[in-house]
């Protein structure tokens, strides 16, 4: 028979002679160092929590001043693209301005004779070799379109981001339910030693929506739209 | 008329995405608040012609934050766009009947964002 055999047949049965209460006296000597390597395990254990809680909220920070540098150079990025589209229309504009202006020196030979003429239509030849190897707006055209891709890739970039807000909430999460089950344990040790009751260690004002999901493949939103127009039906 | 929008979100992550977003739209007036509470005084203290508000904030969350607008007599039909990580039908259907003009479950696009913008442009009296 086991101490919680004899503990069974204690409860089950009063007792009644100095037999059973010498059982019962041996099974509490047994059962108090038990007792107190349990409250000593349950000790240690909830101790470690708070650093856990601790490693996860530093987990967060450190992703959310990851994120905030990657949204910087995003937005250098930008600005980069933006200047280097600015320049290149520039250069289209002074390509065209300084096409008219050959075109029009083309012109005015027009108006000279005899030796001269001929001289000027070697010049004219090389005026219009010239103008052959001006910029062409299409070809920078097909440059700004290219750097307008890469705006959108990195706005791409960006959006991506929104991760980091997603999962720090779920860590929010993570955090509140270990916290939570700190304080019940830290609750149960303290019943030994009758010590008041623990009061969570982590901000419980600190909002967040644990079922927060990174999916992309619209169908939230698509549940959301759904219900949004049933109440622009109605209303 | 260029609209001046309110963006709030407790996330400064989130901020700058929601404003790069619009950016990319092609607005360039925005004021932020990190919860409902400053989100509020902003209101009261700067102006704003649109609200774009997270749900899950400190000290005044973004459906409180839609009833404030709501009751009050300076802001009742300020336009207000709830972008949230909250998808479920339930949340939805809170939204909606706290007013909310329409709802972004994030992670969004920008044309997501824009379609959303638009709706709600087209349905009240400003117009870009």
């Amino acid at each position: 028979m086991n101490n919680s055999d004899v503990l069974v047949e204690i409860i089950e049965k009063p007792i009644t002679n100095g037999v059973g209460m010498n059982h019962l006296l041996k099974v509490l000597k047994d059962i108090m160092p038990m007792m107190d390597e349990i409250k000593n395990t349950v000790e240690n254990t909830s101790s470690n929590i708070p650093k856990a809680s601790q490693q996860l909220s530093t987990v967060s920070q450190a992703t959310e001043n990851a994120t905030i540098e990657i949204l910087d150079v995003v937005d250098d990025m930008g600005r980069r693209i933006e200047l280097v589209e600015t320049k290149l229309k520039e250069i289209v504009t002074d390509s065209t301005q300084r096409d008219v202006l050959v075109q029009s020196i083309i012109q005015s030979f027009d108006s000279f004779s005899g030796e001269q003429k001929e001289q000027l239509a070697v010049i004219k030849k090389s005026l219009m070799q010239l103008t052959e190897r001006s910029v062409s707006s299409e070809a920078i055209g097909g440059l700004c379109q290219e750097l307008a891709d890469v705006r959108g890739l990195s706005m791409n970039i960006a959006m991506s981001l929104q991760v980091q807000d997603i999962t720090s909430q779920q860590i929010e999460g993570v955090r509140h339910m270990i916290e939570s089950v700190r304080t019940q344990l830290a609750n149960a040790v303290g019943r030994f030693d009758g010590k008041e009751l623990e009061q969570p260690m982590i901000d419980t004002t600190k909002s967040f929506d644990s079922d927060a999901k990174y999916t992309t493949d619209g169908t939230r939103q698509e549940d959301a739209d759904s219900i949004i127009a049933q109440f622009t039906n109605i209303h | 008329m260029a609209i001046k929008f309110l963006v709030v979100d407790d996330s400064l992550t989130m901020r700058r995405i929601v404003v790069n977003a619009l950016k990319a739209i092609g607005y360039d007036s925005f004021i932020e608040a990190a919860d409902g509470k400053e989100a509020f005084g902003k209101l009261q203290s700067e102006g704003a012609d649109f609200v774009i508000s997270d749900w899950n904030m400190p000290e005044m969350n973004g459906l409180e934050l839609v009833k404030t607008i709501r009751t009050s007599t300076e802001f009742s039909d300020l336009p207000v766009l709830m972008v949230t990580t909250r998808g479920n039908k339930d949340d939805v259907i809170e939204a909606m009947q706290a007013r909310v003009n329409n709802y972004i479950v994030k992670p969004f696009t920008p044309q997501a964002l824009k379609e959303k913008l638009d709706h709600v442009l087209k349905s009240t009296s400003l117009v870009k």
